[in-house]
């Protein structure tokens, strides 16, 4: 047992922002999009196992595009302690995805600029 | 065997006057039990299986909120004849399993069809129908088990599960949610099977369209909800980990030895992703014309499954994800809650991972919760949830309970192998376990901490060495150190003396010869009984079922009993059974309270 204090509501932050992402991509169908959806089914069990005991609320939610919800996601994400990946074993993969989906964003943006 | 349940059938049909039942969905719920029961005897049933799939739709159907009781004929007697199937099956070895099992789907498949459309309730229907559909696929076009079966499997069953609390917001969220993750999946690979001119383009492009409206309809729903004030209570946290564990499954990496038309097959045939219950649950209306459609084309499909053709599609529609090595436990039946006996649903020494065992522990605590709450001033952990359904939620935290020491029995073995008394021991410790099982907080160490904790549990009762009723047990170790020599015998010795040694031969042959006397199909249950081997291993071994297995073990030790008691040849050997040290009797009586025997004791055999 680690005994590291579980950022419970800040799980929930990501749950929301990715939930809004995914909401916000249904209407896509390719890769990138596929990516947050996975990133959503992530961080819907992290919040579910580690419940927030409180409501949380990201300011601004609903004028986020779906790229600005990755974006604070992942800098949420990369604010808890790596040691927790003994307790979320999906952690690793959580940053990758959010990671990917903001580089590829960013070249898409940038090939289409 | 099921000429009573035709006969049945035949007047389920056609009675001018059938007797009438209040409740058709009780009574239905009675016979899935019973069908369920039959399925057992067959071997071991897993979550994929049409049987599993149809007691989850009927949790559903049942659980669907204000419908009303239907007043229809009784299924009474189908019921009976149906247990009465259960119990020969379970008698007997000489069934063809095959054989028996397809005629199981088709009176299943019958019935289901038959209590669907006495079904006045549009969502109750739809739940009907999931199983019907499941049954008819297995009936008309079986496919094997795969990862992608079982993991919509759980989904159906988070279906059910979340059924009483529908109109829940975060029950809309997450169902939206995890069904986006599904279609997303699905639209993948219809979009790869029709370039591919794997399947039809008019049936891809219908399928790939209808994914993409309904897909827009739970967007609509995501749209309505404000996801910032859920999550705050127990059963938001049931819900989401019910369903987030589900959709992890969906979204994760697919096995790697599964082809994507197995994939793409299994979602054909769940209806992609159950979309009509789905679209119930969100309750947004333009998902429902787009899931009927949905639903529509995988009956389609049903009907003609080689309309997906075998060419190789390209792996890895869906990112590479290292998937949790344990999420495999979380796949395991637990299908049929509140209907199945309380066995474990999942197979004995399943290491369960962290969300499996949390989610145990949550059906548990909501189960007892159900049980001791009042109706009238229901605890958070209640609020909201009909107390017509409390039963079931009693039912779902035994069931929880019993997977969870279902998960650490093997440790028990381990523990107790080559022990004296093995019987007293292992049942202290399986009570020992069921206490640790309802004790076991996860959030005081972590989910993970349950095997440890078991573990810690049996270890402590093991080393206590004193039974409940107070009788010291021999330990394993050793004997005692010699501390006085006495010529050749140390006087205070546990060894026996020589006379006793020859008794001891005696007896041994005796009883050696007792079991070769026995036949064969009682004497190979006794002997791998008397190895230690699980029960469940034994039955697999000689190909019967658990309660056969534990049954014929019964008969064998009654035989020897009767065997070796009638012998006045014998000496002062006296049976066990036979003590009369009250304080082992004592013993053995606290033992038989705990654990009373799951076989009916036969009247006409000698009393024990």
């Amino acid at each position: 047992m680690t005994g590291m204090p579980m950022p419970a509501e800040s799980i929930a932050k990501v749950d929301l922002l990715l939930g809004r992402a995914t909401m916000l991509t249904t209407d896509r169908w390719d890769d990138l999009a596929a990516m947050i959806h996975e990133a959503m089914g992530i961080s819907l069990l992290m919040a579910a196992t580690h419940l927030s005991s409180r409501p949380v609320d990201v300011p601004g939610l609903t004028r986020l595009t779906a790229l600005e919800c990755v974006e604070h996601a992942l800098r949420e994400v990369q604010t808890w302690d790596l040691a927790l990946a003994a307790e979320l074993p999906d952690l690793a993969r959580l940053r990758v995805l959010l990671a990917d989906v903001r580089r590829e964003s960013d070249s898409a943006v940038g090939r289409r600029g | 065997m099921w000429q009573a349940v035709r006969r049945e059938l035949a007047r389920l049909e056609w009675e001018a006057e059938p007797p009438l039942t209040l409740d058709l969905m009780a009574d239905w719920t009675q016979t899935v039990s019973s069908l369920v029961t039959i399925r057992r005897a067959l071997g071991p049933i897993s979550t994929a299986d049409p049987l599993a799939l149809l007691a989850t739709a009927t949790t559903g159907a049942v659980r669907t909120a204000d419908v009303k009781p239907i007043l229809a004929p009784s299924l009474g007697a189908v019921n009976a004849a149906l247990a009465d199937v259960g119990q020969d099956m379970a008698a007997r070895t000489d069934f063809d399993r095959q054989r028996d099992a397809a005629t199981l789907n088709h009176v299943a498949y019958e019935l289901v069809h038959w209590v669907r459309v006495r079904t006045p309730d549009d969502r109750a229907k739809a739940w009907l129908l999931a199983g019907e559909t499941a049954l008819d696929g297995a009936i008309h076009a079986p496919a094997s088990r795969s990862a992608a079966s079982v993991g919509l499997a759980a989904w159906q069953d988070a279906l059910a599960a979340v059924q009483p609390v529908h109109a829940a917001p975060i029950v809309r969220r997450s169902v939206a949610l995890g069904h986006l993750a599904i279609l997303r999946n699905s639209h993948a690979l219809v979009d790869e099977a029709r370039s591919a001119g794997a399947l039809p383009a008019p049936y891809a492009d219908a399928l790939l369209s209808n994914i993409r409206e309904l897909a827009r309809a739970h967007q609509t729903t995501l749209g309505q909800i404000d996801g910032r004030r859920l999550g705050a209570t127990r059963v938001d946290q049931a819900v989401m980990l019910q369903v987030g564990t589900a959709v992890r499954q969906l979204t994760g990496r697919p096995e790697p030895a599964e082809p994507s038309q197995d994939r793409l097959d299994a979602l054909l045939r769940s209806g992609l992703g159950q979309a009509v219950l789905v679209a119930n649950l969100t309750g947004e209306p333009s998902a429902h014309r787009a899931a009927a459609r949905i639903s529509q084309l995988a009956l389609e499909y049903l009907t003609n499954p080689r309309m997906l053709r075998d060419i190789d599609l390209p792996e890895a529609l869906t990112p590479p994800v290292p998937m949790e090595p344990n999420a495999a436990a979380a796949r395991e039946p637990r299908a049929s809650a509140g209907i199945a006996p309380m066995q474990p649903t999942i197979t004995p020494g399943t290491v369960l991972d962290g969300p499996s065992i949390l989610a145990l522990c949550q059906a548990r605590d909501l189960g007892v919760a159900a049980g001791t709450a009042d109706p009238a001033n229901p605890p958070d952990s209640l609020r909201g949830i009909d107390p017509e359904r409390w039963p079931q939620l009693v039912a779902e935290g035994q069931q929880a309970v019993a997977d969870l020491v279902g998960s650490v029995i093997p440790m028990v073995y381990a523990q107790t192998r080559r022990t004296p008394n093995v019987a007293d021991v292992r049942g202290q410790m399986f009570v020992e376990l069921m206490g640790a099982a309802y004790r076991f907080d996860p959030h005081r160490t972590s989910p993970e901490g349950w095997a440890s904790y078991a573990w810690m549990t049996i270890k402590h009762a093991r080393m206590r060495g004193v039974d409940d009723a107070g009788v010291v047990r021999k330990r394993a170790s050793g004997p005692r150190p010699i501390a006085v020599a006495f010529g050749e015998r140390e006087p205070a010795s546990s060894a026996p003396n020589p006379g006793e040694v020859v008794q001891e031969r005696q007896s041994v042959a005796g009883i050696a010869r007792a079991v070769e006397q026995l036949p064969a199909s009682l004497r190979e249950p006794l002997l791998a009984s008397i190895k230690g081997n699980p029960m469940r291993a034994i039955a697999d071994d000689l190909g019967y079922s658990e309660s056969t297995a534990h049954r014929r073990i019964a008969e064998a030790r009654d035989q020897l009993r009767v065997e070796l008691a009638i012998r006045p040849d014998e000496g002062n050997w006296v049976p066990f059974s036979r003590s009369t040290d009250p304080v082992l009797e004592r013993a053995q009586r606290l033992y038989e309270q705990a654990f009373p025997s799951s076989c009916p004791v036969d009247p006409g055999r000698p009393a024990r």
